[in-house]
C-alpha cells in the first residue's frame, strides 16, 4: 500500500532531477537469433543538448544513411556478430544480435573528431530493427533519439 | 664576539656625525649677481641666498674679496683664481616683462671648465628664495633645476598648466544605412538602418571622434541582426574650406546579435542534419575605415557625408568576422 503512495512521488522526483528512465527494449534474448545480413539503411530522429556551440543544440534527423552492406555471422551460443561487408572509408559499424535484441555502434570521422552512435533495438523481422540510440559527440553534446533500420536481404 | 645591536648602534651614531671636516670642504666664491632690470638689493639678496644654499647643501667653504659681476667664463675664472677658490658661482637676474629670469653657472677654476648651468624664471620676486634653493639643489645633484621640483618648492609659473592649441568640439548625430557583406549579419539577410551618436573633436587637419552606434535590419521575417559599435575614430582632414574631404578609421568594441536559419550536417555516411532558427550574441574587437566629406566646415554647424567599412573580429552563428558597409549623413552641432 505504501509503495503505491510513494511511487508517484518517486516518479515526480526523477522528472525534477531530469533523470532518464530507460524504456524497456522491445526484444528478447530467448529464442532463435535472426540473420540480419543485407543492405542496411539507418534513419531516425534525435535531440542534442549542452553542445559546446549552441548552434548544434536542438532536434535533428539521423540519416537516411547510405546503403550499408552488413554481414551477420554466428558466434558462440545463440549470438551473431554484425560487421560491414564492404569497408567504407572513415566509417565503421560493429555489433551483435541475440534473439531479437540488436546492439550495434557506428563511428564516423568528422571535422574535429569522431562521432559515434550506440544503437539498442529489437528486430521485428529480418527486414526491420527499431530502438533507441545515444551518442558521444566531438561537439560536447548529449544526444539521444530513436531509430529504425530497413534491411534489404 | 659583540652583539649585532652594538654594530647597528655604532653605525647609527657614526652616520649621525655631521660631515663638516675641513679636509672635505671645497672652496667656493659666489660672484655678485649681474642685475639686468632688477633692483640691486634684489640681486644682492639672491647672491646671499645662493651662498647660503651652497653652505647648507654642499658644505662649501665660501671665500670672498673685492668682486664684480662677471658675464663670461674667463672673467669668472680670473676672479676665482684671485681669491683662491676652487669653484665660482656666476649668476644673473634679468627682467623680461613680468618675469625675472635667473641664470647660474658653475666654473671649475682649476680645470677652467663649466660644470653646471641652470636657468629658472619666476613671476614674483618673493620666489627667488625658492629659485636659489632649486638652483643649488640642481648643482649638487648634477641635474637641471626643473627636475628638482618638490612639494613646497613649485614656482607660480610651474604651477600654471602649459598653453595648448585649441580644438573645437561638438556633438554629432549620424543617420544612415547598413549593407552587410558576406555571411555575417544573419547571412546578409538584407540592408538596415544605422545611427551613431558621437563627440567630434576637430582641429585644423585632424579630428577625433568617440562614438556609440546601433545598426539593425529593416527586413521583415524571422532572421535579423543588431550591432552596437563603441569606437574611437581618428581622421585626417584634407582641407580648410567649406568642402573638406577626410579619411581615417577607428577601433573599439562591438556587440552583435544575430538570428538566422541554420542548416547543419554532421557526417556523410550516416548524416545528422538539422534546420533551426539560431540566435546568438557576441562581443568582438571592431575596426572601421572611413571616407568622408565635411560640408560647411567654416560654420559652427557642419554636415559630414561618410562611407564606412566595418568589421568585427568574432564568430557568430558560425559566421566569421561580420563585415558591412555603412553610409551616412552626420550633423555636427
Amino acid at each position: 500500500m505504501r509503495f503505491w503512495l510513494i511511487l508517484p512521488l518517486l516518479l515526480t522526483s526523477c522528472e525534477l532531477l531530469d533523470l532518464q528512465i530507460p524504456e524497456p527494449r522491445n526484444c528478447s534474448t530467448a529464442g532463435s537469433t535472426a540473420d540480419l545480413s543485407g543492405e542496411w539503411v539507418i534513419k531516425g530522429v534525435g535531440d542534442r543538448k549542452g553542445c559546446d556551440d549552441s548552434i548544434w543544440d536542438g532536434s535533428f534527423e539521423l540519416g537516411p544513411s547510405r546503403a550499408l552492406r552488413v554481414e551477420s555471422t554466428p558466434t558462440a551460443g545463440t549470438m551473431r556478430d554484425l560487421a560491414l561487408g564492404d569497408s567504407i572509408s572513415g566509417f565503421q559499424l560493429n555489433g551483435h544480435t541475440e534473439g531479437s535484441c540488436v546492439d550495434f555502434t557506428t563511428s564516423e570521422a568528422v571535422e574535429g573528431g569522431t562521432v559515434s552512435y550506440a544503437f539498442q533495438g529489437g528486430a521485428a523481422s529480418t527486414s526491420n530493427v527499431a530502438g533507441t540510440f545515444t551518442s558521444t559527440h566531438p561537439l560536447g553534446c548529449i544526444v539521444e533519439g530513436t531509430f529504425e533500420v530497413t534491411i534489404q536481404p | 664576539m659583540r652583539k649585532p645591536s652594538f654594530w647597528i648602534l655604532s653605525f647609527v651614531l657614526i652616520s649621525a656625525i655631521p660631515k663638516t671636516s675641513a679636509a672635505s670642504q671645497q672652496s667656493w666664491v659666489v660672484l655678485p649677481v649681474r642685475a639686468i632690470g632688477v633692483e640691486a638689493s634684489t640681486a644682492e639678496t639672491l647672491r646671499e641666498l645662493l651662498a647660503s644654499g651652497l653652505r647648507q647643501q654642499l658644505n662649501a667653504k665660501l671665500v670672498g674679496g673685492a668682486l664684480t659681476p662677471c658675464a663670461d667664463m674667463p672673467c669668472a675664472r680670473a676672479a676665482g683664481q684671485r681669491v683662491g677658490a676652487q669653484f665660482v658661482l656666476m649668476s644673473s637676474a634679468s627682467r623680461l616683462g613680468k618675469k625675472t629670469i635667473v641664470m647660474a653657472t658653475v666654473i671649475d677654476v682649476v680645470r677652467g671648465v663649466q660644470t653646471s648651468n641652470q636657468r629658472m624664471s619666476v613671476e614674483r620676486v618673493e620666489e627667488l628664495d625658492t629659485v636659489a634653493t632649486r638652483v643649488i639643489s640642481a648643482i649638487a645633484q648634477g641635474t637641471s633645476a626643473d627636475k628638482t621640483a618638490q612639494l613646497g618648492s613649485i614656482t607660480s609659473s610651474e604651477e600654471r598648466p602649459d598653453r595648448r592649441r585649441k580644438t573645437t568640439h561638438s556633438a554629432a548625430l549620424r543617420i544612415g544605412g547598413i549593407a552587410p557583406v558576406g555571411a555575417g549579419y544573419a547571412n546578409s539577410v538584407g540592408g538596415g538602418m544605422a545611427f551613431d551618436l558621437s563627440y567630434f573633436f576637430e582641429a585644423r587637419h585632424f579630428a577625433i571622434e568617440p562614438r556609440i552606434g546601433i545598426r539593425f535590419d529593416a527586413i521583415r521575417g524571422s532572421e535579423g541582426y543588431l550591432a552596437i559599435p563603441m569606437d574611437i575614430g581618428f581622421y585626417y582632414i584634407l582641407g580648410l574650406g567649406d568642402v573638406a574631404p577626410f579619411i581615417g578609421g577607428g577601433v573599439g568594441a562591438h556587440f552583435l546579435w544575430d538570428e538566422r536559419q541554420l542548416d547543419t550536417q554532421l557526417g556523410s555516411t550516416l548524416p545528422a542534419t538539422a534546420t533551426k532558427l539560431s540566435s546568438q550574441t557576441a562581443w568582438g574587437f571592431g575596426a572601421f575605415a572611413r571616407l568622408g566629406i565635411i560640408f560647411m566646415r567654416t560654420y559652427d554647424v557642419r554636415l559630414a557625408a561618410t562611407v564606412d567599412y566595418e568589421i568585427t573580429f568574432t564568430t557568430i552563428n558560425g559566421a566569421e568576422n561580420p563585415q558591412a558597409i555603412i553610409g551616412g549623413l552626420a550633423v555636427i552641432l
